[in-house]
């Protein structure tokens, strides 16, 4: 559908905003610390979400590693500066290129699987990479894990504040969308896109197709690697539970519940998995039951997501004209299909 | 024009103990359009698929461009300019008619102005305008046959394999595929069909080979159709 | 030798816990292409099922055989209510189970609390083979889980309903060409999965404590043995399930406990890049 793959903005961000507000409405107070931390850890959330959406919208497969590539960019980040002294910044792109490599290592070898299979060695290699961060106690913490409180300025404001880590999650939040925007719409996501529709077609006009899996995987460690150094600051502390494939598979529901493929998608799953249970005012039992009951009433109300539900509501309540040939997402006004001969290779869709 | 030729030597296919190709072999000039006919089984897909590097052949070579092109995959062999389209409906179905003519030229590696340019040329040569924007697992089969085709040209090919581009087209399309592929064929495109639909291969290629039970038994112009053997291996 | 030997024993009895349910996970994702993350939580449902008849004073074997029809009830309802729907979307179904997860652990919490809770053992003592023990409790898992699987084996190659479920599930390329698969089979196959997982669960009482998040532990060695065996392929994932009890026997008995864990990973990664199918894979039709 054209909105999967050249994705509409209006009506996601739309939908985005109207979250964001109704959080920071229903949070007790906008400047309060649990505000902030609340929202520094969804916009990091979504960012890791952002990621896993990236590969798997486009070339449909489910990667649980994102969460451990996370982490290696929270134990560099936090690691280069309370072990090696670093300064901040110097650790920052440290930790980026330190997530990026570890992506581009994982690539060459990790699509000689693929669907399911994939989605399980990714599960492994996650479980691999934070047992290393257990055991190698001379670099990361051990199990104790990491802790250091950043110090330094940017343009001379404290960057040990929570409110100027937030803000700088904010913009690196923005940043992070608009490039995973451009590279949707790049001749790499586009082509990306196409495997994911028709692999064997993909191949059939001379694509690349492997060389393109392993692109986009690395392409979507930026964000990744973004989320793990900023939260790493922003927490200050952290262990490898943290990055388990726990989190890796929430992050994978996050991206459906939210809508795989739409921009809005990413914060939507963030907001109801880490947002809601702070919202819902129960004990924390009965607040996750409540959420689980959610997910699955949410997915079975908006099978897409909840921004595709959205959307469609949006453009239920905004009927315009359209012109017959414009891109249309919906199939309900085109011709009735007549098959030829030959039955559709994949058969029921 | 150049005279290429495609050299097919000896190729043998053999699945479990079935045999689909039998030391076929096979001369292929581009400068002359070709059909490849036959009774449903005898193999036409399958040496379509060796040829295009989706299938390896068992035995046999292919010699292309001065080099040995058998065993070579899909991708290298586009970038040789050899490209195929399928027998099935197979599109970037959740995406439009645009972006799928669009996204195999991106894979052929153009970019920018040049690939819309080419996009728009694609649109209008095989009539697409009208459906351009349309979702392609919406379009009717006959313009999801031309949108294939429309795709495939987009790397520029020097040998275009046609897997039944006729089959389920209505008498116009059918027409308007010919004058599509008559200009292809003016640009000195090689052509190789396999199709069932005579009156629509018959004005179009001028040698026609014909290939039974795996093996290739008649190899000349339309007459050849006429021959006894042709005739009995359609029969059996 | 006998360190050896030793700890194959110990391994094999739970993983013949594992390979229950591995199994549920393999049936239910041939079918249907479902990833039912829930398992180990439908286990520990059923655990606190066992541990509560017994409370009540009810005998173990009954407890055990009362939890296992229970959860191919739970397993009906689940069926209807949440995963039908997602037929046609399995990785809905994924999505769905991880809200049951959230769902039965928090129930879980509300009525027993977060205490660990056990289960009297029914059988006590233990038998000598040699200089290895292997105690009566655990012959018992093991004879239980061998008879129930050869009867599934039997099912599954004779009755009609179990052949056809399992021709559905080992060539899921032919059964997707013929579209969702049927209400009928997916009943069964979800009553099937969810009361072997209740027999699972009543087993692991017997030399496990209960607590309502205990089902994370065996996901991922499940999960292991089904992908090792090749998803919805029954025989693998029985092969499976031999080959990563003895593999993680030696690992625990050799290498230290951090790295035992990481060493059956890294088997499993090698097996998967040599063969991404599994050990006998999913014949394709």
């Amino acid at each position: 559908m054209g909105s999967r793959w050249r994705t509409s903005p209006v009506t996601g961000w739309l939908a985005a905003v109207v979250i964001v507000v109704v959080l920071a409405v229903a949070l007790p107070g906008f400047t309060s610390p649990g505000f902030l931390t609340v929202s520094a850890s969804l916009l990091v959330t979504a960012q890791l979400v952002l990621s896993v959406d990236l590969v798997f919208a486009s070339i449909k497969q489910m990667s649980l590693v994102h969460a451990a590539l996370m982490g290696i960019a929270a134990y560099l980040m936090l690691g280069l500066q309370s072990e090696q002294h670093w300064s901040f910044w110097a650790a920052f792109g440290a930790s980026i290129v330190g997530c990026l490599v570890a992506a581009a290592v994982i690539a060459t070898f990790v699509f000689r699987a693929s669907g399911y299979y994939f989605a399980i060695l990714t599960f492994v290699i996650s479980e691999i990479i934070v047992l290393a961060f257990n055991n190698l106690t001379g670099i990361a913490g051990g199990s104790g894990g990491l802790f250091f409180f950043t110090t330094g300025t940017l343009f001379g404001l404290k960057l040990g504040s929570e409110s100027v880590i937030f803000g700088v999650i904010c913009i690196a939040t923005l940043l992070m969308f608009g490039y995973v925007w451009l590279i949707r719409r790049s001749s790499l996501g586009r082509q990306a896109s196409a495997i994911g529709d028709n692999e064997a077609l993909a191949r059939a006009v001379g694509m690349p197709v492997t060389w393109t899996k392993q692109a986009i995987f690395i392409a979507s460690a930026l964000p990744t690697g973004v989320a793990g150094a900023l939260y790493a600051t922003s927490v200050g502390a952290i262990q490898p539970s943290l990055f388990d494939v726990q989190l890796g598979v929430a992050a994978v529901l996050m991206a459906l519940l939210g809508g795989s493929g739409y921009m809005a998608g990413p914060l939507i799953g963030a907001a109801i998995y880490v947002g809601l249970p702070e919202v819902i005012p129960v004990n924390p039992e009965v607040g996750t039951g409540i959420v689980g009951l959610l997910f699955v009433l949410l997915i079975r109300v908006s099978p897409e997501g909840v921004a595709a539900g959205l959307a469609r509501l949006v453009r239920l309540l905004t009927p315009r004209k359209k012109p017959p040939s414009a891109e249309t997402g919906a199939m309900v006004a085109a011709p009735a299909l007549h098959q030829g001969p030959e039955t559709n290779l994949r058969g029921v869709r | 024009m150049s005279t290429e030729v495609m050299e097919i030597r000896g190729i043998r296919k053999q699945f479990g103990g079935v045999r689909a190709l039998d030391s076929v072999d096979l001369e292929l000039d581009i400068s002359q359009p070709t059909a490849l006919i036959g009774p449903n089984g005898s193999g036409k897909t399958t040496l379509f698929n060796i040829i295009s590097g989706f299938l390896r052949a068992d035995e046999g070579t292919i010699w292309w461009d001065n080099q040995r092109v058998d065993g070579l995959g899909p991708r290298r062999m586009v970038r040789l300019g050899v490209t195929r389209t399928f027998q099935q409906r197979m599109l970037f179905d959740r995406a439009t008619v645009a972006e799928n003519i669009a996204v195999a030229g991106l894979a052929a590696g153009l970019t920018g102005a040049e690939l819309r340019r080419r996009v728009d040329a694609g649109v209008d040569a095989f009539g697409l305008t009208a459906w351009a924007g349309r979702v392609s697992a919406s379009v009717p089969f006959g313009v999801a046959r031309r949108v294939a085709v429309a795709a495939a040209t987009m790397s520029s090919p020097r040998l275009l394999l046609l897997d039944e581009p006729a089959a389920g087209l209505s008498d116009e399309e059918c027409r308007q595929l010919d004058s599509t592929l008559r200009g292809l064929i003016d640009r000195g495109i090689g052509i190789f069909l396999v199709d069932h639909n005579m009156d629509f291969i018959s004005p179009l290629c001028e040698r026609m080979v014909v290939l039974a039970n795996g093996e290739l038994i008649a190899d000349g112009d339309r007459n050849v159709l006429k021959s006894p053997e042709v005739i009995s291996a359609y029969l059996d | 030798m006998v360190y050896l030997a030793q700890n194959l024993v110990d391994g094999i009895t739970v993983g013949a816990i594992y390979v229950l349910i591995a199994l549920s996970i393999t049936m239910v994702f041939g079918l249907t292409g479902i990833v039912n993350f829930a398992v180990g939580d439908l286990l520990m449902v059923a655990a606190f099922v066992v541990y509560t008849l017994v409370q009540h004073g009810i005998s173990f074997y009954l407890a055990a055989a009362i939890a296992v029809v229970a959860m191919a009830v739970f397993g009906l309802i689940l069926e209807r209510v949440a995963f039908r729907w997602t037929l046609t979307r399995p990785e809905n179904g994924f999505v769905v189970s991880l809200g049951l997860i959230l769902i039965l652990e928090a129930a879980a919490v509300l009525i027993w609390g977060t205490t660990s809770r056990s289960v009297p053992t029914p059988l006590q003592g233990s038998i000598h083979a040699g200089q290895v023990i292997i105690g009566t409790s655990n012959l018992a898992v093991l004879g239980t889980v061998v008879v129930v699987t050869s009867v599934f084996l039997t099912w599954l190659s004779r009755a009609r309903d179990g052949r056809a479920l399992r021709a559905a599930s080992e060539n899921r390329e032919a059964a997707q060409l013929m579209g969702v698969p049927t209400v009928r089979l997916t009943m069964i196959v979800f009553v099937t999965a969810t009361a072997l997982v209740g027999l699972a669960g009543a087993l692991v009482t017997t030399y496990s404590t209960v607590q309502p998040f205990m089902g994370a532990d065996f996901l991922l060695i499940a999960f292991v043995i089904a992908i090792l065996g090749g998803m919805g392929n029954v025989l693998g994932t029985l092969i499976g399930g031999l080959v990563v009890a003895v593999v993680q026997s030696l690992a625990q008995g050799y290498l230290p406990l951090q790295w035992s864990d990481g060493f059956v990973f890294a088997a499993v990664v090698l097996m998967l890049l040599w063969r991404p199918e599994g050990l006998l894979g999913l014949r394709h039709g």
